[in-house]
């Protein structure tokens, strides 16, 4: 039987913490895999809607199926990595993103209705291109979502007990609504979330309600303040438009600062936007612990909105940790110059690499690059492997996704499953009337059992996580020390841990990596150790934290595979699943030109 | 990559020819091998018969994101400044002393670069 996607959330998992914040401590209920959990319909791009029953082996195809046949609010919607391209959604959708997950109204006349008198939530999932985005009433939480273009249709988020976490904010017009009068005790918090050139509205907080706003990164966003919240604390400004009045005439301008849109004033420090408020609303000790500071992104070029080692929202949030949505990060840069980047250029395959993109130099093959070794000084753990891309697949990132393939290889006349998806090896060959190359995937018919040869063409079954998308990466913590005088090993990383050396005419200084393209040896008076020598890739998920099965389930054991890998063993954090604090890491990225349609 | 219809060309995405004949896009004319990227609010190109365009995929850069809170254990190597400590009496009508002098609460703080550690340090403190 074939599996289609390797889930994170199986029988029995619990969802993650902050949604528990809103749907309480589920788990997803026990059920064969062929049989849908009582309390979770599983979703994917791999699944179908006419045969599919919304377990994990037979997932439905779309969200709107889905909808169509649950109920939503009674029921979580685990869905598969990868760009669902579906506009007018409708039903108070519980959405929990399990890997990458893209939901694109672009071009569709979008329009996502979260809720309706009905409670809703989301994690992990990127809302783009929905132009009418309506997540209000009664409960709605949202957590470590993205949303990319949308608004300003909706009314936002109000009523009571909203929850608006982790979240980033991209050219999206929202309100955030404090709880109508007809309501008591009501909470509508918005925490470590980052906004971008985003029009923000805060409205109808009244008859002592409560709204609140606390390390939350507002850039270039024009922010409209028609009812005062409770507090916003801890909160970091960059090149930001303020209006203060209660007529919520015209709040959603299109152009941000440095332009000034009628109303709005730009305002250059905290005391003076303060000193607005108190005049506006008397309430001018609402910014409290605010700053006005560029907070640093790492390349908001390329949508890279996490923080740089010297940004300011480091460790300033309310919680002691970072203000925003996004935590502390290396940049891994795209640049012709590879003294400004940070790829291994002679390691690129079928890539072409200019400041800010890789693309395909023949865009029919796959293409790959490595990165530079990088050095994790302190051990750091490592939180999320990120990517950014305008295209690949369409949902801004990148996919590589490995296929689980059987053992078994079946030639011309051999008798194939159907339906079944496949997997062209060694050469080409006819199914139905149709040419397959190598790297083609087909599906089978029923009917349909055997194929022909071509140039002598194979076939697999794909029996496991044919879309799961990954990068590789490897990782090491540092061999051993390198005598002076020794021959260098080619294609090995070394690092200076000590003084400066100097290797094949170039001057490497303490705390630099630089990868050996010769047996010549080194010269100077610090010292070196191995950075990297043939330790081998594996397969990590993007976008989550990357663990690994270690040997003898140890922290420390050799890692063994990635959690990206189709074989990997998911039984507990810190059990069986390690994070990693490795001190050199060094990414591949593979563009793969082959992976299923969106 | 993915045929594109004239209709569907997004902002900032890569495309490329890949028929045999021309397109018009954005008053541009792109032949076939030629790359043109998507412009806002332009969504449409005019094919010459036997043009198709295909998006092109594209990598534009990554990020190692840090852990930075408590479960994750940082092992940042930052600067730890200890920079004094205080006793702090307790003055109320039970512990009532009299120390024949006024009493100076002198401040103190542990200045760490990962505040996760702090909260410990508070806590003790209080």
């Amino acid at each position: 039987m074939s599996a289609t996607y390797n889930w994170t959330y199986t029988a029995g998992s619990t969802i993650p913490v902050d949604l528990q914040l809103k749907l309480g401590p589920l788990a997803i209920a026990d059920s064969a895999d062929d049989v849908r959990p009582s309390n979770a319909v599983y979703i994917a791009l791999s699944g179908n809607d006419l045969t599919g029953n919304g377990s994990r082996i037979y997932p439905l195809r779309t969200i709107t199926e889905a909808c169509r046949r649950f109920q939503a609010y009674n029921f979580l919607f685990i869905i598969g990595a990868g760009v669902y391209r579906e506009g007018e959604i409708n039903g108070g959708l519980n959405l929990l993103g399990d890997g990458d997950v893209v939901i694109d109204g672009t071009n569709l006349f979008g329009s996502f209705l979260l809720s309706t008198d009905i409670g809703s939530a989301s994690y992990n999932v990127r809302f783009k291109g929905f132009t009418y985005f309506n997540g209000n009433n009664y409960s709605s939480g949202h957590f470590n979502s993205q949303f990319d273009g949308v608004g300003p249709g909706g009314p936002g988020f109000n009523y009571n007990s909203n929850y608006f976490r982790k979240n980033v904010m991209l050219n999206t017009s929202f309100y955030f609504d404090g709880p109508g009068a007809q309501y008591a005790i009501i909470t509508n918090l918005i925490a470590n979330s980052t906004f971008i050139s985003s029009n923000v509205v805060f409205t109808g907080n009244t008859d002592n309600q409560k709204l609140g706003v606390n390390s939350c990164i507002f850039y270039n966003c024009n922010i409209y303040v028609a009812s005062i919240p409770n507090y916003i604390d801890y909160c970091l400004f960059y090149q930001c438009n303020f209006r203060f009045d209660t007529s919520i005439s015209t709040p959603f301008p299109a152009t941000f600062y440095p332009n000034v849109p009628p109303g709005y004033t730009a305002y250059s420090n905290i005391a003076d936007l303060q000193a607005a408020c108190e005049t506006a609303y008397g309430s001018g000790s609402v910014f409290a612990n605010c700053r006005m500071e560029d907070p640093l992104f790492n390349n908001p070029a390329i949508n890279d909105y996490s923080l740089s080692l010297g940004s300011p929202a480091k460790n300033a949030g309310y919680l002691g940790t970072f203000i925003g949505a996004r935590s502390i990060a290396y940049a891994i840069k795209a640049a012709s110059t590879a003294s400004d980047g940070n790829f291994d250029l002679s390691s690129g395959v079928n890539v072409n690499v200019i400041d800010n993109y890789i693309s395909l130099a023949n865009a029919t093959r796959n293409g790959s690059i490595k990165t530079n070794v990088i050095v994790n000084p302190g051990g750091g753990q490592v939180r999320k492997l990120l990517i950014y891309g305008f295209n690949a697949d369409r949902q801004g990132q990148y996919v590589d996704s490995i296929a689980d393939l059987d053992t078994t290889y079946k030639y011309a006349g051999d008798v194939l499953n159907a339906p079944a998806p496949y997997l062209v090896e060694t050469g080409a060959l006819v199914y139905n009337n149709a040419v397959f190359q190598p790297g083609d995937r087909l599906l089978t018919v029923t009917g349909l059992t055997t194929f022909s040869s071509v140039t002598g063409g194979t076939l697999r079954e794909i029996v496991e996580a044919p879309q799961r998308h990954t990068i590789m990466a490897r990782f090491s913590s540092g061999g051993p020390a390198v005598a002076a005088g020794t021959a260098l090993v080619s294609g090995y990383w070394y690092y200076v841990n000590a003084g400066s050396i100097s290797y094949n005419g170039i001057t490497y200084n303490v705390g630099t990596c630089f990868k050996a393209v010769n047996t010549v040896t080194f010269s100077g008076s610090g010292s070196l150790i191995i950075a990297m020598g043939n330790e081998a890739f594996q397969h990590y998920e993007p976008g989550i934290q990357p663990t690994s099965n270690n040997m003898d389930d140890s922290r420390s054991g050799a890692i063994i595979r990635g959690n990206g890998d189709p074989a990997y063993v998911r039984g507990g954090y810190g059990t069986t699943e390690f994070p990693i604090n490795a001190m050199f890491i060094q990414l591949y990225y593979i563009i793969n030109v082959n992976n299923l349609k969106p | 990559m993915y045929n594109i219809i004239s209709g569907d060309i997004q902002y900032n995405v890569l495309y490329l020819v890949s028929g045999t004949q021309s397109v018009t896009y954005n008053g541009t004319i792109y032949s076939e091998g030629q790359t043109f990227r998507g412009i806002a609010g332009i969504d449409t190109y005019m094919p010459e018969i036997g043009a198709a365009v295909v998006e092109v995929l594209e990598l534009a850069g990554g990020a190692i994101e840090y852990a930075l809170n408590q479960l994750d254990r940082p092992r940042f190597s930052e600067k730890l400044i200890f920079r004094g400590m205080a006793i702090e009496f307790g003055i109320n009508k039970i512990d009532d002393r009299d120390y024949g002098e006024t009493t100076t609460l002198t401040g103190s703080a542990i200045e760490l670069d990962t505040v996760a550690f702090s909260f410990a340090i508070t806590e003790t403190r209080l």
